[in-house]
């Protein structure tokens, strides 16, 4: 019983570090269509400019903590200037942004190799502390739980903002239609922008809970990437609860399979399930909006 | 065959006889090697992608298959490579064809996780299946003795006429009757099956024949390098072919010829760089595919109506 | 359905027209023709000149996760070539360094020695710290007979006396299986059960898994269970419960950087008081930093034995040239592999080739900076390893800081 809350708690963990990455997946494709491969590398420099500000600076944790999220809230909008507005204005089809995505986060990634070094970096998390008593012989580190419990927050304030604010409901808008909606007199460019930005802050967010449990790599954000990605395409990118729920499907799938059958062929089981699931539920449990 | 066709393989073979591999220092004819690989290996994809529109990040799982496959018929169970390499090559079109029916009924990103997720398989398998594939130790393949010194010492040059042939294959499809009907499922599918175009079947068809020729440059690669392991097959290879496609321009197999060729070549010229030359690849890429999104070679076009009808769609409907 | 030939006479805006494109082919392959040719019909033999710099090629991970190996050793080499010139170099040639980066691919790895032999012409290479690239590009070198040193390397199988590249191929580093058995010498002594295992899935993890199993058979260790993971895990709670559930009482860790931080600190996290013991690869900064107080207590090899006064000359020189870091190990051994080659080119008089191998061969009682206080380097026609014996130490990771535990760990 012990063990079966350990693995749960773990398959949260894990489930969470996907999740928010598929949250940050998720908030720019309902309002763009564009699936942004540069997440996962987007997490990474979250979690790079965390050690620099928390670590080698030994910044006080708020003044760090608004830097991180500031600094790759930038980064979201330079992708966007850079990358995607260009593309669009020339009409290019809608998979050549997502392919350039691609080697943006290629630059990123030697960028930050460059310029803060190539091995792995030490996060000091945001509280530090002795494992945490939860119940039986059931031990949690400080940063365990932030993890969990600031992703299940940051899923919670998007729902929000996207289904209750003007602002989220002007972000859906462009989704469905931008051009209606810009006929309608939404700012889109604008917007775009504000939502490329929000991503990147969630990235950065992310980026500061998972370090501490990681490390930070330039490298890291890859691997990551696609399970961020897989985690939205099993949960469906129809609302911000879904890439969550896909995310801790993933990771209970990884320690369940990785404890009861091997801890050598996991990854084959857990990319199994999700090929299965793909096959039967094709457009995830909680479908985008408009059907596939 | 058409013209162009005619004229890159009239050249292909001028080159050859010029530079048949005795004369050729060994640095320049291993990136020739290279270059016929990733060639290979783009072509299938184009197949997939370029004409079919259909998405797959998965293409290192079967160019693993084939090199596999192929090394271990002839290592481990003392096959003939007469009867290992046809094995290998139509095994794996069997596992593409098992894999392809039923995921190719998803689209855009679902696709693309898809083949992700069987990219990832093939990859844990070749790395931890130790009694079939030896791991990390990797799989020797001692290629005079396998081959023979006859195939042995031509095998350069027949992996190069080999892309050759392969390059005019892809044409002929494309200016075939199957190759009209292939584009317009690329552009159209609603429209195509109006028309009464089974789109599904041609869907998969060409999945097989994408998965075949990854087969075959993984063939070739497991013979020319002489070992394999299984760091080569990983994700990371399978964006390099995608990319190679859409430098190349989608759907222009002289494209990505040509892309193949340039992206094999420019890390080696990039030395001067020393450091810097990942960096600088991943900035030239980035300025290419935004200042020229349809690759080098672009000729695929769409009528102007369809493309705004692309772009301000409803809903999602995936990539393309 | 416009055909073909309609759509392609049309120009495109941003793409080009059919004629230009078949024009810009033209060009581009008219290119590669001429520029081919030249260097082609210019090719020479691929031995390495008589005058001018004796060129050294080092190729290794410069980049990438191996890159916190593959660099140091570099920059250890760098100085030992400033020394070797500001001493007027071998024979009153000067010596050159030409490091290329493999990425840790061995695909890429088998290219550059390409390069190194056909366009730089060295005379002798220094081999990288990964394995699956040194098993790739030994084959190279073998064939032009150049010798290789390879410097970190530890996968057994590099140096094979049944596979041909055996002739030019030569360590310096430890082999995987000596330094498993000096972990198995220890666990011997302290007396430990049941030994439980984590590894990685990468070429590191899973050859030492196999060569574990090997020397704990022969030592008689019995092993409660072997666990693996994905490297850059999430989260390692599965398999440090399993290995806590099947009744271990030691761990051997096989891991890197945040996967051993994370190991160590889910064992800390379940409470379990168990003894661990790791792989010379945790001797990294990258690894102290992240283990922080959790890494406290373990022990690992070492190629290394800083009280040593050979090291501390080299820690000097190296403090003075590029500041103080934590770990020498990888520095020390890229230095040392230039060292050893430059005194085999001393011998052979600037010749490569087979008066190269001879000479390097004929290396004896050599005193090195690596090793036990009394160790030295000895090749042999037969023997191209040069750590055969006394040659590991062992560590301890105390507060921050890996100190001697061992100098002289008993060895079979």
């Amino acid at each position: 019983m012990n063990d079966i809350a350990l693995l749960i708690i773990a398959g949260l963990s894990s489930g969470s570090i996907y999740g928010i990455i598929a949250l940050a997946f998720t908030l720019i494709y309902n309002s763009t269509k564009i699936v942004n491969f540069a997440q996962g590398s987007l997490l990474m420099s979250g979690a790079m400019f965390s050690y620099y500000f928390l670590e080698y600076k030994q910044m006080p944790v708020v003044l760090a903590v608004v830097l991180v999220i500031v600094a790759t809230s930038l980064l979201g909008l330079l992708l966007k200037t850079l990358i995607v507005d260009p593309l669009h204005k020339k009409k290019a089809e809608l998979f050549n942004i997502i392919i350039a995505t691609l080697a943006v986060s290629i630059v990123l990634e030697q960028l930050f190799s460059i310029f803060m070094g190539k091995r792995q970096f030490r996060v000091p998390s945001l509280i530090e502390g002795d494992p945490i008593k939860l119940g039986g012989n059931v031990m949690v580190f400080p940063e365990t739980i932030i993890l969990i419990v600031v992703t299940a927050f940051c899923v919670f304030c998007f729902w929000f903002l996207l289904n209750k604010t003007a602002l989220g409901r002007a972000i859906q808008a462009i989704g469905f239609n931008r051009e209606a909606a810009k006929l309608a007199g939404l700012k889109t460019s604008k917007l775009i922008a504000i939502t490329f930005m929000l991503s990147a802050a969630i990235s950065g967010i992310g980026g500061l809970i998972v370090s501490p449990i990681m490390g930070a790599s330039p490298y890291m954000g890859v691997a990551l990437g696609v399970k961020g990605f897989a985690a939205c395409i099993l949960g469906g990118m129809g609302n911000p609860f879904a890439g969550f729920v896909g995310g801790v499907i993933i990771g209970l799938a990884e320690s369940f399979s990785s404890f009861y059958i091997s801890s050598t062929y996991s990854p084959v089981f857990s990319y199994l399930i999700l090929l299965v699931m793909l096959i039967v539920k094709p457009s995830g449990l909680w479908p985008e909006k408009g059907g596939d | 065959m058409n013209k162009k066709s005619r004229i890159a393989l009239l050249i292909l073979i001028i080159l050859l006889i010029i530079f048949n591999k005795s004369r050729i220092n060994p640095y320049y004819s291993q990136i020739i090697q290279m270059i016929a690989i990733n060639a290979i290996l783009a072509l299938g994809l184009n197949l997939v992608f370029g004409h079919t529109g259909q998405i797959s990040i998965g293409q290192a799982g079967f160019y693993a298959l084939g090199a596999y496959t192929s090394a271990i018929l002839e290592i481990k169970l003392n096959v003939s490579f007469l009867i290992a390499w046809p094995s290998a090559v139509i095994l794996t079109c069997l596992v593409a064809y098992a894999i392809g029916k039923p995921i190719l009924k998803l689209h855009g990103h679902y696709l693309a996780m898809a083949t992700i997720a069987f990219g990832m398989i093939v990859e844990s398998l070749a790395t931890n299946w130790l009694p079939v594939t030896s791991g990390h130790d990797g799989i020797y393949i001692p290629t005079r003795e396998v081959l023979g010194p006859l195939v042995a010492q031509n095998l350069f040059e027949i992996v190069v006429i080999s892309t050759g042939f392969l390059y005019v294959v892809c044409e002929n499809i494309e200016y075939s009757r199957i190759g009209r009907a292939i584009r317009s499922v690329r552009e159209n599918e609603i429209g195509a099956s109006a028309i009464g175009i089974e789109h599904s079947k041609y869907k998969v068809m060409m999945f097989v024949l994408g998965g075949g020729f990854s087969a075959i440059a993984g063939i070739f690669y497991a013979h020319l390098n002489t070992v394999i392991t299984p760091e080569v097959f990983n994700m990371h290879t399978s964006i390099q072919i995608l990319m190679i496609v859409v430098l190349g321009g989608i759907g222009s197999n002289i494209g990505v010829v040509m892309a193949a060729t340039i992206v094999t070549i420019l890390p080696e010229l990039l030395y001067g760089f020393a450091g810097y030359n990942i960096l600088v690849y991943g900035v030239l890429v980035c300025i290419v595919l935004v200042f020229a999104p349809k690759g080098l070679f672009g000729l695929i076009e769409y009528p102007k109506r369809l493309k705004n009808k692309l772009f301000v769609k409803e809903g999602g409907n995936g990539i393309t | 359905m416009p055909t073909k030939q309609e759509s392609i006479s049309e120009v495109k805006p941003g793409g080009l027209s059919m004629k230009k494109s078949l024009k810009v082919l033209w060009l581009i392959m008219m290119v590669l023709i001429i520029s081919m040719s030249s260097v082609v019909f210019s090719q020479g033999t691929s031995e390495a000149s008589t005058t001018g710099p004796l060129k050294i090629g080092y190729i290794g991970a410069l980049s990438g996760n191996s890159a916190t190996m593959g660099e140091p050793a570099r920059l250890g080499m760098v100085i030992a070539f400033e020394e070797m010139n500001a001493k007027g170099g071998i024979n009153g040639r000067p010596v050159e360094l030409i490091a290329l980066d493999d990425e840790a691919n061995p695909a890429k790895s088998v290219t550059q020695a390409n390069k190194l032999v056909q366009q730089d012409k060295v005379v002798a290479a220094i081999g990288g710290p990964n394995s699956g690239t040194a098993l790739a590009n030994r084959q190279v070198f073998f064939e032009a007979n150049i010798p290789e040193l390879v410097s970190i390397s530890t996968m057994d199988d590099i140096i094979n006396p049944d596979h041909p590249s055996f002739k030019t191929t030569f360590r310096l580093s430890a082999s995987e299986s000596y330094l498993i058995k000096t972990l198995a010498n220890h666990m011997l002594q302290k007396g430990y059960k049941k030994v439980g295992i984590i590894a990685d899935t990468s070429a590191y993890g899973q050859t030492a898994t196999k060569t574990i199993q090997k020397w704990f058979a022969e030592f008689g260790i019995p092993i409660s269970k072997i666990v693996n993971h994905e490297v850059s895990a999430s989260d390692l709670t599965s398999q440090i419960l399993q290995l806590k559930n099947a009744g271990s009482d030691a761990v051997f860790i096989y891991n890197l950087g945040p996967d051993a931080a994370l190991t160590l600190k889910t064992i800390k996290q379940f409470g379990w008081d168990v003894p661990v013991v790791g792989a010379r690869g945790l001797n990294m900064q990258s690894f102290i930093d992240l283990a922080g107080s959790f890494g406290d207590g373990i022990i690992i090899p070492s190629d290394i034995n800083m009280n040593k006064p050979a090291i501390k000359e080299f820690k000097e020189k190296y403090d003075a040239k590029y500041g103080p870091t934590s770990n020498y190990l990888f520095s020390a051994m890229g230095y040392e592999s230039a060292k050893i080659l430059f005194e085999a080119l001393r011998i052979s008089k600037g010749k490569g080739g087979d008066d190269l191998i001879n000479a390097l061969e004929g290396i004896k009682n050599h005193p090195t900076i690596l090793g036990q206080q009394d160790a030295t380097i000895t090749f042999s026609a037969k023997n191209h390893e040069a750590a055969q014996a006394k040659w590991n130490v062992l560590l301890e990771l105390k507060n921050g800081e890996f100190v001697i535990y061992d100098e002289f760990p008993f060895e079979r």
